[in-house]
């Protein structure tokens, strides 16, 4: 890397497999990320709340609780929301059509199907779109 | 404002998201708390110096650790998440602050984690600690109110 940014980038998981979470967070740690991790959607976001500035979150589809990723999805591309513009990859076992047409239309950057993508591909993906941020 | 208390009261977070810690730590200072942060079991006893391990120690590190330690010595309360950076997790913490000479056995010592297996909230349990909150069961906002209440509770 040329320029060494100021602050390393924030990474919010929203995943609620701990065994995962935790590789994800290794990972992650390892590309250079900061990483905050949530289990359910309330958590997730309350913590883009609190924390701010968030750069960009990976989202599982399924979770604890009653909501799933496209809840927080629909909450955080919100019209008014000021977190619109953060990048999000959804990262799901789930790729039924339906649900990635859902994703794709309320604007996620990134679907990825856990099965297919190595988690190490998935983590040079979001290395790549923050470096580069699509317009 | 009410009468400015004799003391600032301190708490030690120990969180290894740094975002988090951060966040917390910001929070609590808003709340007129004072703050000292680790993200590792290492760090709170030995104030990271482990980690160098060139056997030299710097005098600035001693005088660091000897600060660090001197700090300690003053904790009012300590906000402990599971996981940690390092070998050891929240459980060695517990342990070691509720062994050493009973000095500090009686620092309330709150848990905020991720996990909500019952195990792990027993074992806390048994050990002493005053209280375990899963993370994603309770807002950030709340768990900090709770903890003022308790600590700012009138001692009977």
């Amino acid at each position: 890397m040329i320029t060494q940014p100021k602050k390393r980038k924030i990474i919010l998981v929203v995943e609620d497999e701990r065994p995962l979470v935790r590789v994800i967070e290794t990972k992650l740690i390892k590309s250079g990320f900061d990483v905050v991790t949530a289990r359910t959607v309330d958590q997730g976001l309350d913590y883009m709340k609190e924390i701010g500035d968030v750069d960009a979150v990976w989202l599982d589809h399924y979770l604890i609780g009653d909501k799933t990723g496209i809840n927080f999805v629909e909450e955080v591309k919100k019209p008014e929301s000021k977190w619109r513009k953060i990048p999000i990859f959804v990262v799901s076992n789930t790729a039924s059509n339906s649900n990635v047409q859902t994703y794709k239309n309320l604007g996620v950057d990134c679907y990825s199907v856990k099965a297919d993508h190595k988690l190490c591909q998935i983590t040079e993906d979001l290395k790549k779109l923050l470096e580069h941020p699509k317009k | 404002m009410k009468k400015k208390e004799d003391k600032k009261k301190t708490i030690l977070v120990i969180e290894d998201e740094r975002p988090l810690l951060e966040v917390v730590n910001s929070r609590l200072e808003k709340k007129g708390f004072g703050v000292m942060t680790a993200r590792s079991v290492d760090e709170v006893f030995n104030a990271g110096l482990d980690k160098k391990g060139l056997g030299v120690i710097a005098a600035k590190s001693i005088q660091q650790a000897l600060d660090h330690l001197k700090n300690l010595e003053q904790i009012d309360a300590i906000w402990l998440d599971h996981n940690l950076i390092g070998k050891e997790n929240g459980f060695e913490l517990v342990k070691k602050i509720k062994a050493n000479g009973g000095k500090w056995r009686k620092i309330p010592i709150f848990v905020v984690s991720n996990t909500e297996k019952s195990e792990v909230t027993t074992t806390y349990m048994n050990l002493g600690v005053n209280k375990y909150y899963v993370k994603s069961n309770h807002r950030l906002d709340d768990i900090i109110k709770d903890i003022n209440l308790f600590l700012n509770k009138p001692k009977k």
